[in-house]
C-alpha cells in the first residue's frame, strides 16, 4: 500500500510544505468570519447563549430583555442584525415572535459558546 | 478577573480574534499539522510571508488559542489549545453547512484520514512501514471516536493524536538538546496518567511544562479519557496562568508507556500497565472533579510540591 504519489526523495522532511493545506477554502472561511464578526459583541453572545438553552431553542423578545436587564429596543437591535445576518430566524406565532438559532449554524454557534 | 466574567472575556476575545478568515484557515493548519505544533515558516511555505504568518499566530496565542512552544532550530511552533479544538474546531476542519444542516459525511473522514495517513507515512518513511501507520491512524480515530462529543472534530484530532503515538514510538526523539537527556543518554520523557486525563494529569502537565519548559518531553493519559478538561480545574489553572499548558484527554496506550522514561500515575495504578524499565510513581492525590474552589486549589498546590520535588530529583543540578 503505497501512497499516490512518490515522495521526492531529495525534499529534507523538515522542510515540507503541510500536505493539508485545502482544509477550508476561502469561501468556508469568509462564510465563518462573517458569523464571527457579527456576534464579536458581549451582548450577542449572551443572546445566542440564552436562546440556545431555552427550553424549545425559542426565546421572545421579552423573554430576553427580563433576562438581560437590557432596553426593549437594544434587544430588538440586536435580535435585527443577527435575524440578516442569518445567525437567527424568526417565527412568528400569534402575536408573538419567537428567535431561534438558524439550524444551519447550530453546530458552529453551539461550539463557540462552550 | 475570575469566574464566569473572565471566561467570558476570554471567549469574546477568541471569537474577535478568529473573525478573520486568514486566521481561520491558518488555524485549520495548525490543527491539522502532523506535528502538531507548527512554526510560522512551515505555515507561511516556501514562498510564504512569514512575518504576516507569525503576526496571525501571534494574535492568537495573546487569546490563548494557540501555546507558544520551541520548536525545531529554536524557532517558535504553535500549538492549538483546547478552546481552539472545542470552538474552531469544527468550523475550521469541516466546511459549514450554509443552508441544508446534514451530518458529517462519513467518507469526509474517510478522505482526511487517507491524507493524514499519507502525510504521517511520509514523515515517518525511514523507520515505519505504511501499514504499521494506517494502522495507527485508523486505532487512533475508533479511539476517538468513541467518546467525541463533536465529529467534525475527529479528523483533526486524529491527525494530532496519531502523530503523537507515532512519534512515541519511534521515541526516544533526540534533538539535540543535551539538557533534555539523562547521563545515560535516554530523554526526559515524564507521562502523567490518571483516570480520565480531565483533571489530576493535566494539573500535574501544566504545572511541570510550566517549570522545566522543554528540558523535560511531558504526556498525559486517561485510562477512561473524558472529552474536556474539568471546568473547576480549568478555571483554577487559569488563575494560576497554566491553563494554556494543558492538552485535549487522550486514552492511554502502551507504546506512550513505552516511550516515557518516567511513568506518574495520580489516582488509576491498578490499571495502569507496567512495562519493564520504567520508573513508576504512584501519587496518590484526590479528583479534583466536583470540588469546591478551596478544594480544587489546595489539590493543585499538593500536585504543585510533588512536581517540583520530581524535577528536582530529574535535573538535579538546574530544577
Amino acid at each position: 500500500m503505497s501512497p499516490a504519489e512518490p515522495a521526492p526523495s531529495s525534499r529534507p522532511s523538515r522542510e515540507r510544505t503541510p500536505a493539508l493545506r485545502a482544509t477550508l477554502s476561502r469561501e468556508q472561511a469568509e462564510s465563518t468570519a462573517a458569523l464571527l464578526r457579527v456576534v464579536s459583541d458581549p451582548t450577542r453572545l449572551q443572546i445566542l447563549s440564552l436562546i440556545r438553552t431555552s427550553p424549545d431553542g425559542a426565546s421572545r423578545v421579552a423573554d430576553l430583555t427580563r433576562a438581560l436587564g437590557l432596553r426593549q429596543p437594544t434587544v430588538s437591535h440586536h435580535l435585527k442584525v443577527m435575524t440578516e445576518a442569518e445567525i437567527l430566524t424568526r417565527r412568528p406565532a400569534g402575536r408573538e415572535v419567537w428567535y431561534m438559532i438558524e439550524p444551519a449554524r447550530l453546530d458552529a454557534v453551539g461550539d463557540l459558546l462552550r | 478577573m475570575s469566574g464566569t466574567a473572565g471566561y467570558e472575556e476570554l471567549r469574546l476575545r477568541q471569537v474577535m480574534a478568529m473573525a478573520d478568515p486568514d486566521r481561520l484557515r491558518l488555524l485549520a493548519l495548525v490543527i491539522t499539522d502532523a506535528s502538531g505544533q507548527p512554526t510560522a515558516s512551515l505555515l507561511a511555505g516556501r514562498d510564504g510571508d512569514v512575518d504576516g504568518v507569525r503576526g496571525h499566530l501571534e494574535a492568537m496565542a495573546d487569546a490563548a488559542l494557540v501555546a507558544r512552544v520551541a520548536g525545531p532550530g529554536g524557532e517558535t511552533g504553535y500549538r492549538p489549545t483546547p478552546d481552539a479544538l472545542a470552538r474552531f474546531g469544527g468550523a475550521a476542519i469541516a466546511s459549514p453547512t450554509v443552508r441544508h444542516p446534514e451530518p458529517v459525511d462519513p467518507s469526509d473522514h474517510a478522505r482526511l484520514l487517507a491524507r493524514i495517513t499519507a502525510e504521517l507515512a511520509r514523515d515517518h518513511a525511514q523507520v515505519l512501514a505504511p501499514e504499521t501507520v494506517a494502522r495507527f491512524v485508523a486505532d487512533s480515530y475508533d479511539l476517538l471516536a468513541a467518546r467525541a462529543s463533536v465529529r467534525n472534530q475527529l479528523p483533526a484530532l486524529t491527525a494530532r493524536f496519531a502523530a503523537d503515538r507515532l512519534s512515541a514510538l519511534v521515541a526516544p526523539v533526540d534533538d539535540g538538546d543535551p539538557a533534555s537527556v539523562d547521563a545515560a543518554g535516554r530523554s526526559l520523557d515524564v507521562l502523567f496518567v490518571c483516570v480520565h486525563n480531565a483533571g489530576r494529569s493535566q494539573i500535574a502537565a501544566a504545572v511541570l511544562r510550566a517549570a522545566a519548559g522543554d528540558r523535560v518531553r511531558v504526556r498525559t493519559a486517561g485510562t477512561v479519557p473524558w472529552s474536556r478538561i474539568d471546568p473547576g480545574v480549568r478555571s483554577e489553572l487559569a488563575r494560576r496562568d497554566i491553563d494554556r499548558l494543558t492538552e485535549m484527554p487522550r486514552p492511554l496506550t502502551d507504546e506512550v508507556i513505552r516511550a516515557s522514561r518516567v511513568v506518574v500515575t495520580l489516582g488509576c495504578g491498578d490499571v495502569c500497565p507496567v512495562v519493564p524499565g520504567r520508573r513508576y510513581l504512584d501519587w496518590p492525590i484526590e479528583n479534583p472533579a466536583g470540588r469546591s474552589v478551596e478544594e480544587i486549589s489546595r489539590i493543585v498546590d499538593d500536585i504543585t510540591a510533588r512536581v517540583h520535588d520530581l524535577l528536582t530529583d530529574l535535573l538535579p543540578r538546574s530544577g
